[in-house]
């Protein structure tokens, strides 16, 4: 019985034991102290709360376009979409906004006058929202930039009061480094 | 002789089975609190509220089933309102000393509709309800 015990419950086998423990343990830890990444998903949850706001049902809303088709340059997209870029009062990002939204319209077929636009050299106007900033560090890659923002682009196509045919082309942009990446 | 050497080897194989089971058990018991610790819970609770509030609409209510979280905070703080919403900012706390606010964008101006919470104690898993109640007022 003794010889067994000895045997087994040895040095070596305490040896083995912490080593493994300490490789479980530290992989748990690895794994539980890098934080959630949802910026991904709140980019795209922005974009599609701001397409909603600015088309209901492929018809653009009244006051980006008015009845006669004109651009409304004085649209609040965080005012009118009822969106705050404002964020907790934590890493200092209370002087630099984490947002950046962006939302480009282009020309494309005017069924009132029959006159087709070419695509991306129709840019008839576009609204902006939040750190613009945010805009180059997804257009910036490279291992160094690769945790700075998550952005989302979508484009879709919708029609203005007037019949006027307008792409849109929405980009956001989401930073809260800190809280999310480790 | 060879009675007791069986024995031996009887033991051994015994004591060995029970050691792993031992050492595998409390393995098992060092990942399941890790994955539901205090600071894990309060980090991903703060953050689906936050994503499921960006992702309402006015007059839609969620229920959010937070029964571990609860279970957490009866024995920290010892208090059920465990989630708390200022501004645009959701705050999780599950112990007097910890605490996770992560904010939302979708915060529509007074005239929109508003967030409120509600303690769900008459179904059987313990949570919160998310209403997003739509202003009379509002123009759209």
């Amino acid at each position: 019985m003794k010889k067994a015990a000895t045997k087994f419950v040895s040095v070596y086998w305490f040896v083995i034991l912490f080593l493994v423990a300490g490789g479980i343990y530290s992989m748990v830890y690895i794994f539980y102290s890098h934080p959630f990444d949802v910026r991904a998903l709140e980019a795209k949850t922005l974009a599609y709360k701001i397409a909603d706001c600015i088309s209901w049902k492929g018809e653009i809303n009244l006051k980006i376009f008015n009845k006669s088709g004109d651009f409304q340059r004085d649209f609040d997209l965080l005012k009118e979409c009822g969106i705050n870029f404002n964020v907790e009062d934590e890493y200092g990002w209370d002087k630099q906004e984490q947002y950046f939204a962006n939302a480009s319209f282009y020309g494309v077929f005017d069924i009132a006058t029959n006159h087709e636009l070419s695509d991306k050299n129709g840019k008839i106007g576009e609204l902006k929202a939040g750190n613009s900033r945010l805009f180059d560090d997804c257009q910036t890659y490279g291992e160094k930039y690769k945790y700075v923002a998550k952005c989302f682009n979508k484009r879709f196509y919708a029609v203005t009061k007037s019949g006027r045919q307008i792409l849109i082309e929405i980009f956001t942009a989401v930073r809260k480094t800190e809280k999310n990446v480790k | 002789m060879r009675k007791n050497k069986k024995a031996g080897i009887l033991i051994e194989n015994v004591m060995f089975i029970i050691l792993n089971l031992v050492f595998l058990s409390l393995l098992m018991v060092f990942l399941l609190m890790q994955g539901s610790g205090i600071i894990v819970l309060e980090q991903s609770y703060a953050k689906q509220i936050a994503l499921m509030i960006d992702s309402a609409r006015p007059g839609e209510t969620i229920f959010l089933n937070m029964d571990d979280a609860f279970k957490k905070a009866e024995k920290n703080l010892g208090d059920n309102r465990i989630v708390q919403i200022k501004g645009n900012i959701v705050t999780v706390k599950l112990s007097e000393k910890s605490g996770y606010s992560y904010s939302f964008f979708n915060t529509p101006p007074n005239s929109y509709y508003a967030v409120s919470i509600q303690d769900a104690e008459h179904l059987t898993s313990k949570g919160y309800f998310f209403n997003f109640l739509k202003n009379e007022k509002s123009s759209n």
